[in-house]
């Protein structure tokens, strides 16, 4: 009997439709169906100057759309070969780390509620809301931050805004602990994760799977450490790999991601260093292709421009993680149960406008 | 007896053997097992009747909290019409 | 004078009854609901002046046909509405209490707006429920799905009646009491069938299967738990277990395994979490209760919380002691006698104390899977189950001599007083072995962490929840902020590039009417569709002049679409539109017969009872835009608060508030009202001669395309 989970439903986190076949209880197959939030954002952007396209980029993944702005701009950087100042640099990891750690933090309190854990839905949010209110000082806005621009920032960080970051920082950095007091320690939050939602390492390479779901599986792979960009060369930072490939592994690299994305922001506001914020960029683009990779708080994000001596790109493509993470789960449903659905599909955190684009 | 007796006992008396005359009459298999345990009910009521509260409540507890629940059970597993129905 | 025979009584006797309640009144300040009751009796002349079988009298008053003849109907009938009046006043309660202690725990406040602390949020709920139609999908069978709420409904306030609330306040009592109550949660999984299957919905009858299931696994426990209360106090009637408790101790210190064991089977009936799957919406939506909307589906909450108020009330009653609170002196004083404060009320507290011990399991702990509580429920409560009867029985039934006393260390006690003391030492002693081997900590670790955040929203140490009470608080929002634009006339050049560079095309150049510019260049201003505005702020970095802001007004909600579209001369002020008012402010819109008839009879009540009927945002655009305007003029010298204060004067209080929040702001930052952008540093071109700018030539059309 095949069984719809949306896509109107309270626990998919977007608007998609992934159908099982189930046995019963027990899940034999499934078919993810995606599409329902398509908005054509990449043509959209061919037919938009650089600077104009950037608001749609940010609508891809909603929640950590520093991520993908910086991926863009840093795209088109490369297409225009524009050099970006220190202090841009800086400024890019800092405030892209602090959206790693709002998504991730979302993620935890969409995925604990959809277990069941109400308490544990409020707090990360509450947490999450501190990040935004810092972001909200430099921007202007609280989600859509339209912040970077072809060479540098919009706008430059102020003192307050470091002094503020770090102490912000370290209450996050408190209350995760406070959280595993929560999960960790009780054991009805380990029989819902534990064993559920496995995948090994061959089939998760395979399917495409990367970020912290790959790295449940215990393979060692973060773009930031493979081939630094900006200042995460010079940051000092660990990545946290676990083995089981369950739930419970998937959720622990993200607990210990937030801690250290916390310690990189810390970082980064100490070490801030002085100059310029943006720096000279030309009006067109020479007519050649870019390519540039990053680590998305989902895994690892790509775009590919494609410039042609105009103003407007020919072809912008983006490689969204969220997309390739929803292929690899049939498999790590396949056998479980229809209850243990909202773990699985939790756990491996979609943003559907970054599917779907 | 008085007339309020005569008149309880026969009005339980219908409560019993009525739900079962629907039930046995009903072609949805579920709406037998609903005329059922309204059957079981009168019957517990009989019970009652003769003086019996303990009785009363074994019957209600295992009879209609149980055993019904059973036949549903049992009517769902092997009546796959009724997953077709509601498919 | 009236007759001494009663039955002779007619009405107009029994209006003279009346007369007594007087005497009644005085003397019912004691004991205030067994007085109630008195009074009750008197004024329709049944008090316990007899009534004699078999007397008859020629004149039949209505009276005497209805309050004497057929005494036990209207006895019944006013037992009934007490009892429905109570439970829906109990569950009103509940429910509040759940949702503010639930809020609590989350950092969060809970209904605070409908009435007083948010008491009359339910009252308010209820009534929506009411006017919301019944919808039930058209192929369902509409006779089993109307009788699951009423088998649920009714066996709950059934199984509210058989509760004692003190040795007095009883309003139906038989041999099997606790068996009664047993039955009556036993209907549950049969009802909640019938409303799975009932509603023709695959999602909704695997949540009925499911929840069937569960309860199931859960009845066996549920009965079985109480197999060793039973033994002790050699009752089933809860007068009587009460009793045993008074004279001999809490059972809880005697049967602590019991008592966890109940407890736990009581959520698993109750659905709640963490056995709440059926019902989980993260699941299959509502579960079984998916097609149930209005008033259909208030009752079937209601229905859960009232068998929630039920198993508190069981859990009160067969292990804490019911209405008893121990009689402790302190030398001659008395500190906690049980004649001081009413039974009934100790009884009430105790109650809504378990409830609040059941909210906070539900804060703290996530849901389990239905085959790991079907686990859990045959393979380790129900073994669990038999042992403690085991125990209780081989000390009980070997050696029962009821009365016989014996001396103990701690003086004589009766045989089964040491028989329960006995039995509840063995168990704490497992329970200790437990805890020290670590297993405990783990499963209680959560209590303490969402215990310990209750505490901390409370304010006590200082702390406070972290949500702000919009509208009634404001938040604090930077300078910076992106919302509102605001246009200046004197430094706008008509350029265009904020046209040219908007994403969504919202901007479009229009010919000024109330504009007061005197260079017949620059007549032209940019009107806003701010329905597709983005608020990314590119036309306010693209200004070369720094005439076209964004403030921090965020309030821009209206009630149709004419209302966002600014035109040019509202972005500059000088068309100082208002924003409407709800059309229907004050009134509620009128469809069903229910409408018709409740709305006029409650909402001037409930308008009157509810505080804080905060007005509608009356705020005009032109008001937030004032605000950015006085944020410019500041920064461009204009200090002067009188001129400001014309302008203030008639704004409404909310965006005076803003402006003094910003001027506050602004004087200690001393800014401008923009920083230099990165566009001006980038290309350099803030005094260049029209025709070289951006969007001064003709763009290169789909060049790229």
């Amino acid at each position: 009997m095949w069984i719809n989970i949306g896509p109107q439903h309270p626990s998919t986190h977007g608007l998609w439709d992934l159908r099982i076949k189930v046995n019963g209880e027990v899940i034999v197959d499934s078919d993810p169906q995606v599409g329902y939030l398509h908005r054509s954002v990449e043509k959209i952007c061919e037919r938009k100057e650089f600077i104009m396209a950037m608001p749609m980029t940010e609508r891809l993944c909603y929640v950590a759309n520093m991520n993908w702005t910086h991926l863009y701009v840093h795209a088109v950087e490369k297409l225009m070969n524009v050099e970006v100042p220190d202090r841009a640099k800086w400024i890019r990891v800092m405030v892209c780390e602090m959206n790693r750690v709002a998504s991730h933090l979302f993620w935890l309190g969409a995925f604990v509620h959809d277990i069941g854990n109400l308490t544990m839905f409020l707090w990360p949010i509450r947490e999450r809301e501190y990040v935004l209110d810092l972001l909200e000082y430099i921007t202007g806005a609280r989600m859509m931050y339209n912040y970077p621009r072809i060479g540098g920032q919009v706008k430059d960080v102020d003192d307050k805004f470091l002094r503020r970051s770090k102490v912000v920082m370290d209450m996050i950095l408190e209350r995760t602990f406070e959280y595993e007091k929560m999960l960790d320690e009780s054991d009805m939050f380990g029989v819902r994760t534990k064993g559920v939602g496995v995948i090994d390492r061959a089939m998760a390479k395979n399917a495409g799977l990367t970020g912290p779901a790959l790295r449940a599986c215990g393979v060692d792979f973060d773009v930031r450490k493979a081939t630094p960009y900006w200042a995460y060369g010079e940051v000092d930072f660990e990545v946290p790999v676990y083995d089981e490939g369950d739930c419970f592994a998937r959720y622990r690299v993200r607990l210990e991601e937030i801690r250290e994305s916390c310690k990189i922001v810390k970082q980064c506001a100490d070490r801030m260093p002085e100059g310029e914020f943006i720096g000279k960029a030309p009006r067109v683009a020479p007519k050649t292709y870019a390519w540039v990779r990053h680590e998305d708080p989902r895994g690892e994000s790509m775009c590919l421009i494609m410039g042609t001596g105009g103003k407007n790109a020919y072809r912008v493509k983006f490689r969204s993680p969220a997309f390739v993470n929803i292929s690899a789960l049939p498999i790590m449903l396949l056998g479980y149960k229809i209850p243990d659905v909202p773990a699985v599909m939790g756990s491996i955190d979609v943003c559907i406008g970054e599917v779907d684009r | 007896m008085t007339l309020r007796e005569d008149a309880t006992f026969w009005l339980f008396v219908g409560t019993t053997i009525l739900p079962a005359l629907f039930a046995v009459q009903a072609k949805d298999a579920m709406k037998g097992v609903i005329w059922l345990s309204l059957s079981l009910i009168g019957v517990a009521a009989l019970f009652l009747l003769l003086g019996s509260t303990v009785l009363l409540l074994f019957q209600l507890i295992i009879y209609v909290g149980a055993v019904t629940v059973l036949y549903v059970w049992g009517v769902m597993l092997m009546r796959t019409e009724i997953m077709e129905r509601v498919e | 004078m009236a007759p001494a025979n009663p039955f002779d009584w007619t009405y107009l006797e029994l209006c003279g009854a009346l007369n007594d309640i007087s005497y009644h009144v005085v003397y019912a300040v004691g004991d205030l609901p067994h007085n109630l009751w008195n009074i009750l009796a008197a004024s329709l002349g049944m008090r316990d002046r007899v009534l004699a079988p078999g007397d008859m009298t020629f004149h039949i008053g209505l009276a005497d046909w209805l309050f004497v003849q057929n005494r036990e109907i209207m006895v019944s009938l006013i037992a009934a509405t007490l009892l429905l009046m109570f439970s829906l006043i109990n569950v009103l309660m509940f429910i509040w209490v759940e949702r503010k202690l639930l809020a609590r725990f989350m950092d969060r406040r809970g209904p605070m707006v409908a009435g007083p602390f948010g008491l009359l949020q339910n009252v308010w709920d209820g009534m929506k429920l009411m006017t919301k139609e019944n919808a039930h999908p058209a192929r369902a069978d509409m006779f089993a799905f109307f009788l699951c709420p009423v088998i649920l409904v009714g066996s709950a306030f059934a199984a509210a009646g058989a509760l004692p609330m003190s040795p007095k306040v009883q309003i139906a009592s038989i041999d099997l009491d606790l068996l009664w109550v047993l039955m009556l949660f036993a209907f549950s999984p049969y009802a909640i069938f019938l409303g799975g299957w009932a509603s023709y919905n695959k999602f909704s009858l695997i949540g009925g299967m499911r929840s069937a299931a569960q309860m199931l696994a859960g009845e066996v426990p549920f009965f079985l738990s109480v197999g060793g209360v039973i033994l002790i106090t050699g009752s089933f009637r809860f007068a009587d277990i009460v009793a045993w408790q008074d004279a001999h101790g809490w059972l809880i210190f005697a049967q602590p395994l019991g008592a966890i064991l109940f407890t736990i089977a009581v959520l698993i009936e109750l659905e709640r979490i963490p056995f709440d799957l059926p019902e989980a919406e993260s699941e299959l939506v509502e579960g079984w209760t998916t097609e149930y909307s209005g008033l259909r589906w208030g009752m079937l909450w209601l229905g859960g919380y009232l068998r929630g108020y039920v198993g508190c009330a069981m859990i009160v009653l067969l292990f804490l002691g019911g209405w008893g609170m121990p009689n402790y002196k302190l030398g001659e004083l008395p500190l906690l006698t049980p004649h001081i404060i009413p039974p009934v009320f100790i009884f009430l507290l105790k109650s809504y104390l378990v409830f609040a011990v059941f909210v906070w399991i539900r804060s703290a702990y996530p849901r389990l899977r239905t085959d790991q509580l079907l686990n859990t429920g045959w393979k380790r409560l129900l073994p669990a189950t038999l042992v403690n009867i085991a125990v209780a029985g081989f000390l009980v039934v070997d050696q029962v001599r009821p009365g016989e006393v014996v001396q103990t260390p701690f003086g004589p006690m009766s045989q089964e007083t040491v028989v329960a003391w006995v039995v509840g030492a063995f168990t704490f002693l497992a329970v200790a072995a437990l805890y020290s081997m670590h297993l405990l900590p783990r499963v209680l670790q959560p209590l303490v962490s969402t215990a310990r955040m209750f505490v901390q929203t409370l304010g006590w140490f200082g702390g406070r929840p972290f949500t702000v009470l919009y509208p009634y608080e404001r938040l604090e929002v930077p300078l910076s902020e992106r919302w509102l634009h605001g246009l200046s006339d004197e430094k706008c050049i008509s350029c265009a590039r904020c046209c040219r560079i908007c994403p969504d095309n919202c901007l479009n150049m229009v010919e000024s009417q109330m504009g007061q510019h005197p260079d017949p260049r620059f007549t032209t201003r940019p009107a806003l569709d701010a329905s597709h505005c983005m608020f990314c702020g590119l036309c306010v970095e693209v200004c070369p002049t720094g005439a076209l802001t964004m403030g921090p007004n965020f309030e821009l909600a209206g009630f149709s679409r004419d209302e966002l579209y600014w035109s040019q001369d509202q972005l500059m002020g000088y068309d100082k539109k208002t924003m409407q008012e709800h059309p229907a402010k004050g009134e509620i819109e009128v469809v069903t017969w229910v409408d018709k008839l409740l709305y006029p009879l409650l909402t001037p009540v409930l308008q009157f009872v509810t505080p804080h009927n905060y007005e509608r945002a009356k705020g005009s655009h032109s008001d937030a835009n004032v605000v950015s305007s006085a944020v410019r003029e500041l920064a461009g010298g204009k200090e002067d608060e009188r001129e400001l204060g014309l302008i203030m004067d008639n704004m409404s209080p909310r965006s005076k508030k803003a402006v003094e929040m910003l001027l506050a702001e602004m004087r200690t930052r001393r800014q401008g009202p923009r920083d230099v952008s990165a566009w001006d540093l980038r290309h350099e071109r803030k005094h260049e001669p029209k025709g070289s700018g951006f969007g001064e030539t003709a763009p290169e059309e789909d060049e790229a395309a």
